[in-house]
């Protein structure tokens, strides 16, 4: 609560959010709107690495300690605001589609409990919260929700009945084209740590590697995670899963104990503390974009923008998996995330080129 | 009052006593002795109670009655008492009537000499304190039985003897318009980062308040920050913990009057320690520290989760346990949340009673309300036997960690209302905020979830697990080694 403090997070707490934001995609996003099959695995490791490719002008910025918004700018108050307002508006569509599909997730899992429009509000309002208590407080809260994950994927692990049917592995082949163009469209479409990143990137107390580093990290976990979750899926669901609504919570009904017979509850819990943390660092990003003098009139502008958009999206069933949507998001991604931050990269480069030939 | 207090005293001795007794409104406790010494009029004023009477007596009156010269000045015994003579180990010079009252107040004697425009303030202390007592929290089987005193200097004295050494800092100061409390700052010299002593000392001058009554009015100026929902300085009535505190780098404000010290930075983890965790085998403080870490999530969660559960989630029991609830949910008249929000009201009732009664009423207490809602209200069906397990392990949990009562009270509260009302959402959704809270929260830039959040390895040899004293010697941490605190992240 202390506004002495300075915002600094450090590189493994960069790491986690990047992480906690990713998984709160795979949780909730990727319900049954394409196929699971064997060609996942290789094709998570080829988006993984074209990632890794369009991380490297960001990284390299980062890490050389620039602030890019700022620096593309180029001193212009209204250049900045512009382009932080893209950033702000790019982050209200991400966290009002993850609200959307928590929203809908708990109106088809949990249908007695909460009405969709209560989740909307009370995430929308959680979320403000924790953007209003700042980037360290939500990078702190995020070590413990990581942890909080490992420990339920772990216990789930430990007392699952599910078992292996290697038969589900079957091999690929040309037919599977399609299915993997998809996949790979809809990963890559998933990659708003660099957009995050960009924003982020000056919040870090290393500032001389630690961009990269939380970068490696992210995407050596993330293929890891990704590729275990599947091969699971894969494993023990086979084609069941392409009627599944949320094959990973599929997964956790093969948990039981003595004490708890059903997991599902369980990882409602964890995947809801995690999407009011997410979309807390979504609000947070949004936030800063927003205001004019103080923070606060940010943070209830993003917050208010989204809790709308999140119940008009939920009552015009808008797809935040659709064409038009994966359009956006790789736009967004492409633009905010690769493209400006190269644009910047190029401009320093040639000016060097410039200055060495004076 | 047409008094200013840094008016100077008046060299006509009976002007400056009437002054005195118009800023004291005449009160009853002001002792006015008149003598006079080598034939110059004096008068010596204390307050009733605060100075030993045997004491003045040997320490001033006879050498003063003793004191003769020729042709004797004011300025003579004036002299005679500030530098020539040894009343006692304190004597102060007085100018104006603010140091009259300051002095006074401290059980000071002054004496104030006809002719002479400054007053000699002479300590002869000698008010009645409690004696040093057993603590009544925090209680250990092993271990110094020592606590705090009332008296500051009592207070002192005990930690002084826990760590002879020069390094070892106490500066007073004074707080509290009316009050003028008497506080003293402590650290070690060297530990204690320099810019976290002189913002302490800042933040207690910033204090505006009349009175300091306690440790409580000092806390929100310490920790400095708003909207934090746990204690971020803690406070102790242990000479020997706020020792190993202070040797760790922090600092503890003492209070006149308080047998509490206040500590800050104070770390959320430190709630699950004990003095008896460093008696024991390392093995056992972890199992301990274990047990306590379980109690704090049932004393704040497990109403709420039940509530969830039982509610919202029925899928999630074992079919047994389902059934066994059913049954006994089946024949009372409330709704569960109901019932669970009126038991929980009546247990805290009953602790409120227990706290504020007598002990031996307080015992009764205890009795009736343990009949009342234990025995009669299952027998009459009003409360399931389950709903009542769940609260008496709710009940005892909360005993396992004092110092988080409050906040474990609220908790539970509102952890009622969230899972009743929106089941284990609710309770994620709520979980997630209090831990955004904590997490945000800090003492003098010191987070208060560190070691943990922000992580620091080498801390967590006193996390959960207790390393032995070997390992602790040449892992030296204080808090401002920790990640996160100050500018480090």
């Amino acid at each position: 609560m202390n506004e002495k403090i300075s915002a600094k997070i450090s590189t493994g707490q960069m790491f986690i959010l990047l992480i906690l934001a990713r998984i709160m995609h795979t949780m909730v996003f990727h319900s049954a709107d394409f196929s699971v099959g064997t060609f996942m695995l290789p094709t998570l490791v080829v988006t993984t690495l074209i990632e890794a490719a369009l991380a490297l002008p960001a990284l390299i910025l980062i890490d050389g300690g620039v602030d890019i918004v700022r620096e593309l700018s180029g001193g212009y108050r209204w250049i900045y605001a512009l382009l932080r307002a893209l950033y702000s508006l790019y982050f209200i569509y991400i966290a009002t589609g993850t609200i959307k599909y928590i929203a809908e997730f708990m109106h088809s899992e949990f249908r007695r409990v909460i009405s969709p429009i209560a989740v909307i509000v009370i995430l929308s309002l959680a979320a403000a919260y924790c953007a209003h208590l700042g980037i360290e407080a939500l990078a702190r809260a995020g070590t413990v929700v990581f942890w909080i994950f490992i420990s339920l994927f772990v216990s789930m692990a430990a007392v699952s009945e599910g078992t292996f049917n290697t038969s589900n592995l079957t091999p690929i082949t040309g037919n599977d084209f399609p299915a993997i163009l998809d996949y790979a469209v809809r990963d890559l479409s998933s990659s708003w740590w660099l957009p995050m990143l960009v924003i982020l990137g000056h919040h870090l107390n290393d500032s001389k590697d630690g961009a990269k580093k939380a970068a490696a990290g992210y995407l050596g976990f993330k293929l890891l995670m990704l590729e275990v979750l599947a091969l699971l899926i894969i494993l023990v669901l086979g084609k069941f899963a392409d009627i599944l609504g949320y094959p990973l919570l599929a997964l956790g009904a093969y948990a039981r104990t003595v004490f708890v017979q059903s997991f599902d509850a369980v990882n409602m819990f964890v995947w809801c503390m995690n999407a009011a943390l997410v979309c807390g660092i979504y609000l947070f990003i949004a936030s800063d974009g927003l205001k004019d003098k103080k923070r606060t009139a940010g943070e209830l502008s993003a917050m208010l923008i989204t809790a709308v958009a999140a119940i008009l999206a939920y009552d015009f069933e808008l797809d935040f998996n659709g064409e038009v949507a994966l359009i956006i998001k790789t736009a967004g991604i492409l633009l905010l995330g690769v493209l400006l931050p190269t644009i910047l990269l190029a401009e320093r480069g040639i000016r060097r080129c410039v200055n060495s030939l004076q | 009052m047409n008094l200013s207090l840094n008016e100077r005293l008046s060299p006509v001795l009976e002007r400056s006593l009437a002054r005195i007794r118009e800023l004291f409104g005449d009160s009853d406790d002001l002792n006015i002795v008149r003598f006079e010494a080598s034939g110059i009029k004096c008068a010596v004023l204390t307050l009733e109670g605060m100075t030993s009477s045997s004491d003045l007596s040997k320490m001033l009156f006879s050498p003063l009655m003793d004191f003769k010269k020729l042709l004797a000045q004011p300025s003579d015994i004036y002299d005679y008492l500030m530098r020539k003579g040894l009343f006692s180990t304190e004597s102060k010079p007085i100018r104006s009537y603010s140091d009259v009252s300051e002095r006074l107040c401290s059980g000071f004697a002054v004496v104030l000499i006809n002719g002479e425009k400054r007053g000699a303030a002479i300590g002869a202390q000698g008010f009645k304190t409690r004696s040093i007592s057993e603590p009544a929290t925090k209680n250990n089987i092993k271990g110094s039985m020592e606590a705090l005193s009332d008296n500051l200097k009592t207070s002192m004295l005990l930690i002084r003897r826990r760590l002879k050494s020069p390094l070892l800092r106490f500066e007073t100061l004074k707080a509290g318009k009316i009050s003028q409390t008497e506080l003293a700052i402590v650290y070690i010299s060297g530990k204690a980062p320099d810019n976290l002593v002189e913002e302490v000392k800042s933040r207690l001058g910033e204090i505006r308040l009349d009175v300091i009554s306690g440790t409580g009015c000092l806390e929100p100026f310490l920790s400095g920050s708003s909207g934090s929902f746990f204690s971020e300085c803690s406070t102790t009535e242990r000479p020997d913990t706020l020792a190993a505190k202070i040797n760790e780098g922090r600092i503890a404000v003492l209070i006149d009057g308080v047998p509490f010290a206040v500590v800050c930075p104070a770390l959320f983890m430190e709630n699950f320690q004990a003095v008896d965790d460093y008696e024991k085998k390392p093995y056992f403080a972890f199992l301990q520290r274990l047990l306590r870490y379980l109690s704090f999530l049932a004393a704040g969660f497990l109403p709420g989760i039940y509530l969830a559960a039982t509610i919202h989630h029925p899928e999630i029991l074992a079919k047994t346990i389902m059934t066994n609830l059913i049954t006994s949910e089946e024949d009372t008249p409330f709704p569960l949340m109901l019932e669970m929000v009126i038991v929980v009201v009546l247990f805290e009732i009953m602790r409120e009673a227990g706290l504020r009664l007598p002990k031996a009423v307080g015992g009764a207490v205890s009795i009736v309300g343990g009949l009342v809602i234990g025995d009669a209200a299952v027998t009459s069906g009003l409360i399931s036997s389950p709903l009542l397990i769940i609260i008496g392990i709710t009940a005892t949990c909360s005993f396992v960690l004092p110092n988080l009562n409050p906040q474990l009270t609220v908790l539970r509260f509102i952890g009622i209302l969230a899972g009743g009302l929106w089941g284990f959402f609710g309770m994620a959704v709520f979980c997630l905020l209090v831990l955004v809270n904590a997490s945000a929260s800090d003492c003098l830039n010191v987070p208060y979830l560190s070691p943990a959040a922000p992580f620091t390895m080498k801390a967590t040899r006193d996390l959960l697990w207790r390393v032995g004293y070997k390992k602790m010697q040449r892992r030296k941490v204080t808090v401002e080694s920790l990640n996160g605190s100050g500018r480090k992240s």
